[in-house]
């Protein structure tokens, strides 16, 4: 996209690759650096959900007049940088194109220093007829393109990443029949839960609830294998209006009463309305109290009036309402509190945990308060460090893969201590060997269960704002929290 | 007696009012207390809570001094002989502490929001008929509402009326035939003018879009097509592409004078719009505004705050559209970084009180008269409404009819001047 001039040529691959490109336009400068230099863009330091690929696309093209203008060329770099590299182009029509580029990024904490810091943090620039800069800059550029290669190799494991957005997208074509499917396949055996787990200072307390949801890829690989579900999050929403109608089926025959501990599920307000719901809660209704009903934010906003009719209508009923699908980001825009729910989810997102900004922290832990610290619930958790952060701001309820291996731990310790009781009594065969799951493993939806998160990946951000119905494509990094719509 | 302990028992409201009306003989000497236990948490207002709090007045009731009524939203009123008003302003102290951590209690000096309002029956017997009146009112219009769409009954009405519910099915084939339709016929424009109080309208920009109910006639008579929220929001990016290649070719519809139109979030960052945006004259864009729904925006924020940044910076205005009555004081437009905002008009908003009005005040007092606009204006009570909170904006059906008013007055005045002129001709000839 950078030089329409390189995108036409060949199509081997490591030959045309930005970085490599980026060299060879190196090389020519050597030759004859009169007039060159560049400029080093780190958008790569923005936050992930800002280093989505169309971002950055539209990013490189703030710069089409000032090439089509003049001798300039941009290179986009696998890790999101971006470098502008010009001969004889006026210092002050590059500087303005730059500071066009970096507008867009207006609410990125990068840009949030003041503006005299900022020149370092965010662009850097390097006179190439120097030769002290070009020699600089030269190690950066093989540096980049190595790297490159490096992540090229790796490409084979960022497929399985991609898996859940393989296929072709979900369009008004393929809908009616993937619906249909759906009305017709069990989800019975899909349904899979996480632990909402409150933590003291002093560790794990009490299980708040059980959020019992569909694992949207084993859903996928048996309903719509070929086809993306969530390229367009209004067409899921819609197959989620399905859903909910199983989920709610299959629930209603669990002795919600007889589990030890209450259930969350994830429903549609107006499946709240529905008939469906009235026939749930006919079956369900004196365990009413131990239901959470999850609801997304983009479906509450849609509809305010219905979801405060419905939220009452539950709540008098003796269910508690969750208001799902907040982002950090989204708490800076509305307070939460004002939906009157009993609890509200915020996914934590990797953004969180290098933000030191303190003001932003103050404002956090005040949303917090001010909602109620005992109704927030930090979501997609999946390191200790984001418990640590989660108590410092005053929240004490948690869940996310980090909780489920929590669980996981506390149910061993309590096998080996029922284990440990019975080899001590005299009939040892009594105790079936299997040492058996030990709860059943809120089995994450996440596609061939993989390691930690490839930190240095270059892609999207896990849009922590609707898990959900991500309208953007894959999120690197597997998601703590399954597409959780149940 | 009109004590109850049965809170759900639906005719409390009505009890109240009935009781209210028997009051107004004697209401001297008498006392009422509301208190906002609708305020509290959710959390704080369980069943137990609120038979707790009632509890308190057990005393005064049995002492046939007083009445007390819970109503739907779990507010509680007292109505009292004053001679007792010691006792009460206990009990109510009392209940307080029950609350004491809720930040209704917690915040109370610094709120505009009481926990408890004290009457004198006699003086303030209007206000607080008013306030029972309301309540009642309210609560059953939001039911009829509610339930109106979803009962079977409601349904088939709508079918009948609107036609069969759009299907994925249908969908899909609308969306074959709008990518060759040409839509230029289906545009529609409204004014978005500025209203004095004489009723004189000032146009100020107009927003364009294709008319769904033209739509649905012209390709499919007997489907509803916003039956399902979601495939109609689906089929809306379908409209915004086609509506970007019209505003490309300038000869298909004229627009002249500063315009708005409705997009996705996700079609700015697509390449129609690249493309649109590549086809317009760089001073055009100045004089367009991106209207986007609130649902949209908070459904991918982070591409939001981008897109926002993307087209403010090239010179386009971002309209935050269809914020209600519940949603004003939620989503807060100056926060969202969005140019202007449209309020839809709802007689609830007239309902809303005082607390409501003066927070619109403050947003259109904030935000400067330019910023707000109340859309869906159908009849003079909505510009009345608007001018009372210092709105200054509208647009919707009403405000068309003043448009065209004021033309016919125009032409009017012309005519009239043409008459006076030719009469001064003639006499003029005859001298």
């Amino acid at each position: 996209m950078a030089d329409p001039g390189y995108t036409t040529g060949g199509y081997n691959e490591a030959e045309t690759s930005e970085e490599s490109l980026l060299l060879s336009c190196l090389k020519r400068i050597e030759a004859n650096p009169a007039g060159a230099y560049a400029v080093h863009m780190y958008l790569s330091k923005l936050k992930a959900s800002n280093r989505q690929p169309h971002f950055i696309g539209i990013a490189a093209r703030t710069f089409d007049s000032l090439i089509e203008s003049f001798e300039a060329t941009v290179f986009s770099i696998h890790n999101s940088d971006l470098i502008l590299v010009c001969r004889n182009v006026p210092v002050d029509d590059a500087d303005a194109a730059v500071d066009k580029m970096r507008a867009l990024f207006g609410e990125d904490p990068l840009l949030a220093t003041e503006d005299e810091a900022f020149e370092d943090s965010f662009s850097n620039w390097y006179d190439l007829s120097q030769p002290e800069d070009y020699s600089t800059f030269v190690g950066i550029a093989n540096d980049l393109a190595v790297e490159a290669q490096r992540r090229k190799q790796q490409g084979a494991q960022d497929k399985v990443n991609e898996d859940r957005e393989k296929g072709e997208p979900l369009g008004a074509l393929n809908l009616a029949a993937i619906n249909q499917k759906l009305q017709g396949t069990r989800v019975a055996d899909l349904i899979r839960e996480q632990t909402c787990l409150q933590i003291g200072p002093n560790g794990p307390r009490s299980i708040l609830f059980r959020e019992h949801f569909v694992s949207m890829v084993e859903l996928k690989k048996r309903i719509a294998p070929e086809v993306n579900l969530f390229a367009s999050p209004w067409l899921f929403q819609y197959l989620t209006e399905t859903l909910d109608k199983r989920m709610l089926a299959v629930l209603a025959n669990r002795d919600i009463g007889g589990m030890a501990s209450p259930v969350s599920l994830n429903l549609n307000v107006n499946t709240i309305l529905s008939r469906d719901f009235q026939n749930f809660h006919k079956a369900i209704g004196k365990s009413a109290s131990r239901v959470v009903v999850e609801m997304q934010v983009l479906d509450i906003f849609a509809d305010m009036n219905t979801y405060c009719y419905a939220r009452d209508s539950l709540q008098e009923r003796g269910y508690r309402v969750l208001v799902d699908g907040l982002s950090p980001l989204a708490l800076q825009f509305f307070d939460p509190g004002l939906l009157q729910s009993d609890f509200v989810k915020i996914a934590w997102g990797p953004e969180f945990e290098g933000d030191t900004d303190s003001t932003r922290l103050a404002e956090m832990r005040e949303v917090v308060a001010s909602t109620g610290k005992d109704s927030v619930i930090l979501a997609r958790i999946d390191t200790e460090e984001a418990v640590k952060w989660g108590l410092a701001m005053g929240i004490s309820r948690f869940q996310g893969f980090f909780i489920d291996d929590i669980m996981k731990k506390l149910a061993g310790v309590q096998a080996e201590k029922a284990r440990a009781k019975s080899k001590s009594r005299p009939k040892p065969q009594a105790q079936p060997a299997a040492p058996a799951p030990p709860v059943e493993q809120p089995a994450p939806a996440q596609p061939a269960a993989q390691p930690a998160p490839v930190p240095t990946q270059p892609q999207p951000a896990p849009v922590p704002v609707q898990p959900a119905q991500q309208p953007v494509p894959a999120p690197a990094q597997p998601q703590p929290k399954p597409a959780p719509k149940v | 007696m009109a004590i109850s302990s049965e809170k759900k028992l639906p005719s409390q409201e009505n009890l109240l009012l009935e009781y209210m009306r028997r009051l107004e003989k004697h209401k001297e000497d008498r006392k009422v207390v509301h208190l906002h236990l609708s305020l509290l948490r959710p959390m704080n207002r369980r069943e137990q809570h609120i038979r707790t709090a009632t509890g308190n007045f057990e005393n005064i009731v049995k002492s046939m001094d007083g009445q007390v009524f819970t109503v739907k939203n779990s507010d509680i009123f007292v109505m009292y002989k004053k001679t007792i008003h010691p006792h009460v302003e206990t009990a109510v102290q009392q209940i307080r502490y029950l609350f004491d951590d809720d930040p209704l209690i917690v915040e109370e000096e610094h709120s505009d929001k009481k926990f408890a309002s004290w009457y004198d029956a006699e003086q303030d017997f209007d206000s607080v008929l008013q306030t029972v009146q309301g309540m009642a009112h309210a609560e059953q219009k939001r039911q009829i509402e509610v339930r109106g769409r979803m009962d079977a009954r409601a349904a088939l009405k709508a079918r009948q009326e609107q036609g069969e519910p759009l299907t994925p099915r249908v969908l899909a084939r609308i969306e074959t035939a709008l990518s060759k339709a040409d839509l230029s016929n289906l545009v529609r424009r409204q004014f978005i003018c500025r209203v004095d109080s004489n009723m004189v309208p000032e146009q100020i920009f107009s927003e364009l879009f294709i008319s769904i109910k033209d739509l649905r006639e012209t390709m499919i008579p007997d489907v509803n097509l916003v039956a399902n929220r979601w495939l109609f929001q689906h089929l809306t990016t379908t409209l915004d592409q086609r509506m970007l290649s019209m505003l490309t070719k300038t000869d298909g519809i004229s627009i002249s004078g500063d315009i708005s139109f409705n997009v996705n979030v996700a079609t700015l960052l697509n390449p129609e719009f690249q493309s649109f945006d590549d086809n317009i004259a760089a001073g055009r864009r100045g004089a367009m505004i991106i209207e986007l729904q609130k649902e949209d925006i908070f459904c991918d924020l982070a591409s939001y705050l981008f897109a926002r940044d993307f087209v403010q910076e090239k010179g386009y205005r971002v309209c935050l559209d269809s914020l209600t009555v519940q949603t004003i004081d939620i989503i807060d437009r100056e926060r969202l970084g969005a140019d202007i905002a449209k309020l839809i008009w709802h007689t609830d908003l007239v309902d809303g009180g005082d607390e409501l009005h003066k927070k619109i005040r403050k947003i259109v007092k904030r935000g400067g008269p330019d910023r707000l606009i109340l859309c869906r204006c159908d009849n003079r009570e909505a510009i009345d409404f608007g001018h009372s909170v210092g709105i200054d904006l509208f647009q919707g059906r009403y405000v068309e009819n003043l448009i065209v008013e004021d033309g016919r007055r125009r032409e009017l005045l012309k005519l009239k001047r043409r008459i006076e002129r030719s009469e001064a001709d003639a006499y003029l000839d005859e001298e």
